[in-house]
C-alpha cells in the first residue's frame, strides 16, 4: 500500500512533468519512436500482403517467414539490428539518431508480421463469388483489389495493423536499453536506480498508452469498415411486400 | 563489489543481449550436503564457487591444480549468489572458494580501497573473525573500468584515465555510461576526480557491463564506455581499458579463500600451489579464457586445463 | 458515351438484344484429355433467352464464360452481332455484358444502390446520370429507390437479392445478359415467383440472355432456346422447348429430360393461357344477403373470395359461412388454393391446385391483387387445344414445333 503512495507521489510530482525528462517529452519520444517504423511496416507490409492475398502466390513463402518472425524475441530483433546495422548507420554520419533509428528498424521488423499476415488473410478470405463477379462486370486487377478485397477484408486487414501497434508502443520501451529516449527510461533508469515507484509509474503509462492505442485503432475499424460487413444487422429481413408465401 | 552490475540488474531482462558479461549473480541452489574434512596430509578438499562462469572458472583452475598434486576434489561450483555461497563457506559446506576482495569486504562489512594491498590487508582483518583465511591475490580483477577503441587511444595518445582527462579533443567524445551514474560515488565521482564535470558529458545511457553499450562502443555511437574488465567483449572487439591511475575504483583482485579449520591440517604444499595460480593470473589473461568460456562456448574444464598446462601448473 | 466503336457498343444504344454466335467453339484445360467444350456452335437470335442445361461437367458454364472471355476459348470464336470478343479488350467487352452469377454475388461492403452503380462508374458515367440509372433500375425491379437504395445486402432477403443482382446486370443497358444459375440460392416458391418476374422484365428490356442451370423444368421454363449439353461438352440438342419435349434428338436427350416428357409439356403452357373465371371478391364487413345473391349468379361457383383492401387474396367464404344475415366474419375464411401469377406454367399451377381442396387458382399480378380463377377443368380442356410455343408460334400439344 506504501508503495502505490509512493507511485501516486511520483505522478503528483510538478518536476515529472517538465522538461526533457518529464511524462509529456517521454510519451512524445515514446509516439516518435512508435509511429515512424508502425508506418513504415504498413506501407511496406500492407501492399505486399495485399497483392499476394490477391494473387496467391508466394504466400506459403511469405507466411512461414512471417511466423518465424513473430517467434523471435523483440529483444533479439533489437540486438541483431545493432548489431548488423549500427555501424552503417554511424559511418552515414546518424550518429546522434543512431539508437533511434536501430530501435526503429527492429520495431519496423516487429510489426511487419502481424500487417503481412492479416492482410494477406483478408484479402485471401474474400469470397471467391464476389472476385469473380467484379471480374465479370469488367474489373481490372487493381480494381478489384482497390474496390472489391481491400474494403471487403478491410476489418482483418485493421486487425492486424492494431496488432502491430499496441506491440510496437509496448516494445519500443525496449528502445531504452540502447540508449533511446522514450518511456522505456522510466524502466530501465528506475531499475537502475532501484526507484521503484518510477519503474510502475512508467509501466503504468507504457500500459495506458498501450490500451489507447488499442481503443483508438478499434475506433478507427469500426469508422472504416463498411456498415454492411458489420456482425450486427446481418440477419436477413424480408422488406419487399411480396412476402407472403405462394398460397392462401 | 561490482556496484554497477548489481544496480543494472534491471538489464537481467536483457540476459539475451548479454553476452555473458562478467560475475552475474544467480545460480543453484545451496548445496546440502555436510561440511568437508580436511587434515594433515588429508588431501581431499571441496571446492565451492558462486554461479557466473567466471567464478566457476577459477574454482575449476584451483580444482585442477591441486588434483595435479595428488589432491582429490570435490566440486560444489555454481552455488549461488554471494550471500549463498559465504554462509555455506563459513558453515563448512565446503573448503575453499575463489572471490573479488573488494567485495567480500564490503559483504563483510568493511570499505574496499583502490588500493589492492590496503583492502587485502582489511579482508584478512574480517576474514579472521569469521574463521576464513585469503591466500595470495591474483593481478587480475574484475572492476568496472572505462574502456575506449584501439583507434581513439592511439588517436589521443591515451592509456590512462589522467591523459583522457587532459587530451585534447576529450570533450567531444560521447560517454555510453549508466542512467545511475550521476548518483554512483564510483562513476560519476570518479570521473569528477579525473577532472571531468558530469553535466557537461555528452553521454548516452547505456547498463554497464552490458553487450548494447559493448556493441554501442565498437560501432562508434558512444567513444568511451563503462565495461567490466574482464568483460569477454573487450578482447572480442579489441578495446582498450583505461588504466585507473588514480585507483577511483575498489580492487577486485581474486583470491582463494579458504577456511582455516581446513587450512590448519593442509599439507605443507597447498598454499604454494595456489599462490602460484594467482600469480600467474593477470586482468588481460583472465579476459581471454572469459572469451574462450563465454564466446567460443569451450567448456570450462578444458580451458582450464590448457591453460594450467602452459604454465606449468599441472 | 462514346460513338459506337461496332456491333457490340452499337448494339447497346438500342439497348434490346444482339445476336450470340458459338462458332465451332472447343476449349481444352491443359492437363485435360477430353475437351471441356467440344466443337459448339449455336447461334442464340437476338432478344431471345437461350438455357444452357446439362449434367455436371457438361461444359454449360464453361461455356458461358467464354462469352465474356472469363475464360478464353481454345479454338473457335464467339461473336455478337457479328463481332469477335475477342476483337475488344476483356475490361471493356465485360463492361458490355450483364452477368448475373449463383450467389449473386453482391458486394457485401457496398450499399444496393453502389451495387447496381459499379458498372455506369466503371465506365465514368456523370453522377446525376448514375443516381437517375439506379433509380430507375430498382423500380424496374420491384424494389422501391427510397427504401433501399441506402441499404446493404445483408439487410436483404434472397429473393431481393436475386432482383438487386438483376438490376446491377442491366446498370449500363447491356444487349447480352450471362446469368449462371441465378435463382439456384432461392427456395422453390420464391423461385417460382421471381422466374415469373424475370420474364415479365424480359418482356420489356428483350435481351439475349445465356442462362445456365442444371434444371431442366428451369431450362423449360424459361428457354426461348434450350441447349442441351452432355458430358465432354457435347451438344447434344438445341431447340425450343417444344420441339425438345416432343422430339428428343437422342436417347442421352430422352433420359435427362425424364420420363415424365408428356407431363412437362405442361410446362408449355402458362396461366396466362387459359380462360379466366371471374372470381366473386367481398371484402370484411359486407352483407352476407348481399354475397349469397351474386354468389347465385354465377353457375360454376361456390366460393367467395375474400381480399384485403388491397385486393389481395384472404381465403375463402363458402355457403355455410354465409348462412344468416349481418356482416360476414373475416375470421371464417379457410386457406386452401395456391395463387398463382399468369407466368405460372401450367404444371406448377396444376400441381398446386391438385394439392388443394377447392381446385381453383387464384390469379394474382406481380402485386398480389385478383385478377380471377382458373379451374383444373380449365387445364383438362386446355391439354386438348394447342398451346403457345416459346417460340410464338401456336402448336397443338404433343406435336413437335416445325
Amino acid at each position: 500500500m506504501e508503495f502505490f503512495g509512493e507511485v501516486a507521489a511520483w505522478f503528483a510530482d510538478p518536476a515529472n512533468w517538465n522538461g526533457p525528462d518529464g511524462i509529456p517529452a517521454r510519451i512524445g519520444e515514446h509516439l516518435v519512436l512508435s509511429i515512424v517504423p508502425l508506418a513504415a511496416a504498413v506501407a511496406v507490409a500492407l501492399p505486399v500482403g495485399a497483392w499476394i492475398g490477391h494473387t496467391g502466390r508466394f504466400s506459403n513463402l511469405v507466411i512461414n517467414i512471417a511466423n518465424v518472425g513473430r517467434a523471435i524475441p523483440s529483444l533479439a530483433i533489437l540486438a541483431l539490428a545493432a548489431m548488423l546495422l549500427q555501424r552503417t548507420i554511424v559511418d552515414i554520419g546518424l550518429r546522434d539518431s543512431a539508437s533511434e533509428i536501430v530501435t526503429m528498424i527492429a520495431l519496423f521488423f516487429l510489426a511487419i508480421p502481424p500487417i503481412l499476415t492479416n492482410a494477406y488473410v483478408g484479402i485471401n478470405e474474400v469470397d471467391d463469388q464476389i472476385v469473380e463477379a467484379g471480374r465479370g462486370m469488367g474489373m481490372r486487377d487493381l480494381e478489384i483489389l482497390r474496390r472489391v478485397e481491400i474494403p471487403v477484408g478491410l476489418p482483418v486487414i485493421l486487425v492486424g495493423v492494431r496488432t502491430a501497434a499496441v506491440q510496437v508502443v509496448a516494445t519500443a520501451t525496449l528502445g531504452a536499453v540502447v540508449a533511446t529516449g522514450g518511456l522505456g527510461r522510466y524502466i530501465i533508469d528506475g531499475i537502475a536506480q532501484r526507484r521503484f515507484d518510477e519503474v510502475f509509474a512508467g509501466a503504468l503509462i507504457v500500459a495506458a498508452l498501450s490500451i489507447a492505442t488499442e481503443l483508438g485503432f478499434s475506433f478507427i475499424e469500426r469508422r472504416a469498415t463498411s456498415p454492411g460487413l458489420r456482425g450486427r444487422d446481418t440477419a436477413p429481413r424480408e422488406l419487399a411486400q411480396a412476402g407472403r408465401p405462394g398460397g392462401i | 563489489m561490482r556496484m554497477h552490475r548489481k544496480l543494472a540488474l534491471g538489464a537481467a531482462t536483457l540476459a539475451l543481449v548479454l553476452s555473458a558479461c562478467a560475475p552475474g549473480e544467480g545460480g543453484s541452489s545451496p548445496s546440502a550436503s555436510a561440511g568437508a574434512t580436511g587434515g594433515e596430509g588429508e588431501r581431499s578438499i571441496v571446492i565451492g564457487s558462486a554461479g557466473f562462469y567466471e567464478a566457476q572458472l577459477m574454482a575449476e583452475i584451483y580444482a585442477q591444480a591441486l588434483e595435479a598434486n595428488g589432491y582429490t576434489v570435490e566440486r560444489k561450483l555454481g552455488i549461488g549468489p554471494r550471500d549463498t555461497v559465504q554462509p555455506a563457506l563459513e558453515s563448512g559446506d565446503f573448503d575453499l572458494e575463489p572471490e573479488y576482495i573488494g567485495s567480500l569486504l564490503t559483504y563483510l562489512g568493511g570499505e574496499a580501497a583502490g588500493d589492492p594491498e590496503e583492502t587485502f590487508t582489511n579482508l584478512q582483518a574480517a576474514l579472521d573473525e569469521v574463521g576464513l583465511t585469503a591466500l595470495d591475490y591474483a593481478p587480475a580483477q574484475d572492476q568496472n573500468a572505462f574502456v575506449v577503441r584501439q583507434e581513439t587511444a592511439s588517436e589521443l595518445g591515451v592509456s590512462t584515465m589522467s591523459e583522457l582527462a587532459d587530451a585534447e579533443g576529450a570533450s567531444d567524445l560521447v560517454w555510453g555510461l549508466p542512467p545511475e551514474c550521476e548518483t554512483n560515488v564510483l562513476c560519476s565521482g570518479a570521473l569528477e576526480q579525473y577532472g571531468f564535470t558530469y553535466g557537461d558529458l555528452n553521454i548516452e545511457q547505456y547498463a554497464a557491463c552490458d553487450a548494447p553499450v559493448a556493441q554501442a562502443l565498437n560501432d562508434g555511437v558512444v567513444d568511451v564506455a563503462e565495461l567490466c574488465s574482464t568483460q569477454p567483449d573487450i578482447e572480442r572487439f579489441n578495446f582498450v581499458v583505461l588504466e585507473d591511475d588514480l585507483q577511483t575504483q575498489p580492487s577486485e583482485n581474486i583470491a582463494p579463500i579458504v577456511r582455516n579449520e581446513w587450512l590448519d591440517a593442509a599439507p605443507a604444499d597447498f598454499a604454494e600451489i595456489l599462490n602460484a595460480v594467482s600469480a600467474a593470473m593477470d586482468t588481460e589473461t583472465l579476459t581471454s579464457l572469459g572469451v574462450r568460456v563465454a564466446v567460443d562456448q569451450e567448456s570450462i574444464e578444458d580451458v582450464a586445463a590448457s591453460w594450467l598446462s602452459d604454465n606449468g601448473l599441472n | 458515351m462514346s460513338p459506337p466503336a461496332g456491333p457490340i457498343m452499337g448494339a447497346m444504344q438500342d439497348a434490346t438484344g444482339a445476336v450470340v454466335s458459338f462458332e465451332n467453339v472447343t476449349k481444352r484445360y491443359p492437363g485435360s484429355d477430353s475437351p471441356a467444350v467440344d466443337n459448339l456452335s449455336l447461334t442464340v437470335p437476338a432478344g431471345e433467352i437461350c438455357v444452357l442445361v446439362g449434367p455436371s461437367g457438361c461444359g454449360k458454364t464453361t461455356s458461358m464464360k467464354m462469352v465474356n472471355r472469363l475464360i478464353e476459348p481454345t479454338s473457335g470464336r464467339i461473336t455478337i452481332d457479328g463481332e469477335d470478343v475477342m476483337s475488344l479488350p476483356a475490361v471493356e467487352l465485360r463492361r458490355r455484358i450483364g452477368y448475373v452469377i449463383q450467389q449473386i454475388g453482391l458486394f457485401p461492403h457496398l450499399t444496393i444502390g453502389d451495387n447496381v452503380a459499379v458498372v455506369p462508374k466503371l465506365l465514368r458515367w456523370k453522377d446525376q446520370r448514375i443516381r437517375e440509372r439506379v433509380e430507375e433500375l430498382l423500380e424496374i425491379v420491384g424494389l422501391d429507390p427510397a427504401a433501399y437504395a441506402k441499404r446493404y445486402p445483408t439487410e436483404l432477403s434472397g429473393g431481393e437479392r436475386q432482383r438487386v443482382g438483376v438490376a446491377r446486370a442491366l446498370a449500363a443497358d447491356p444487349p447480352v445478359m450471362l446469368m449462371d444459375e441465378p435463382f439456384g440460392a432461392v427456395d422453390p416458391i420464391r423461385r417460382d415467383r421471381l422466374q415469373n418476374e424475370f420474364l415479365r422484365l424480359q418482356e420489356k428490356v428483350r435481351k439475349t440472355i445465356v442462362f445456365v442451370t442444371h434444371d431442366v423444368d428451369e431450362a423449360i421454363k424459361m428457354a426461348d432456346r434450350i441447349a442441351i449439353l452432355q458430358k465432354g461438352g457435347i451438344l447434344a440438342q438445341f431447340d425450343t422447348p417444344a420441339a425438345i419435349l416432343a422430339n428428343p434428338a437422342s436417347e442421352f436427350v430422352e433420359r435427362f429430360v425424364g420420363a415424365d416428357r408428356g407431363l412437362k409439356r405442361l410446362s408449355l403452357g402458362r396461366v396466362g393461357d387459359l380462360e379466366m373465371i371471374e372470381a366473386i371478391t367481398v371484402r370484411a364487413g359486407e352483407d352476407r344477403t348481399a354475397i349469397r345473391a351474386r354468389l347465385d349468379r354465377v353457375d360454376e361457383l361456390d366460393y367467395a373470395l375474400l381480399v384485403d383492401d388491397q385486393d389481395r387474396p384472404l381465403g375463402w367464404i363458402d355457403q355455410q359461412d354465409l348462412r344468416g344475415s349481418g356482416p360476414i366474419n373475416p375470421e371464417a375464411a379457410s386457406p386452401g388454393a395456391p395463387t398463382v401469377e399468369r407466368e405460372t406454367t401450367l404444371r406448377d399451377a396444376l400441381s398446386g391446385m391438385l394439392g388443394s381442396s377447392v381446385q381453383l387458382g387464384v390469379v394474382v399480378d406481380e402485386r398480389e391483387r385478383v385478377l380471377g380463377l382458373v379451374s383444373v377443368d380449365a387445364i383438362g380442356e386446355r391439354l386438348r387445344a394447342p398451346v403457345r410455343a416459346a417460340d410464338g408460334g401456336l402448336h397443338p400439344v404433343g406435336e413437335a414445333a416445325s
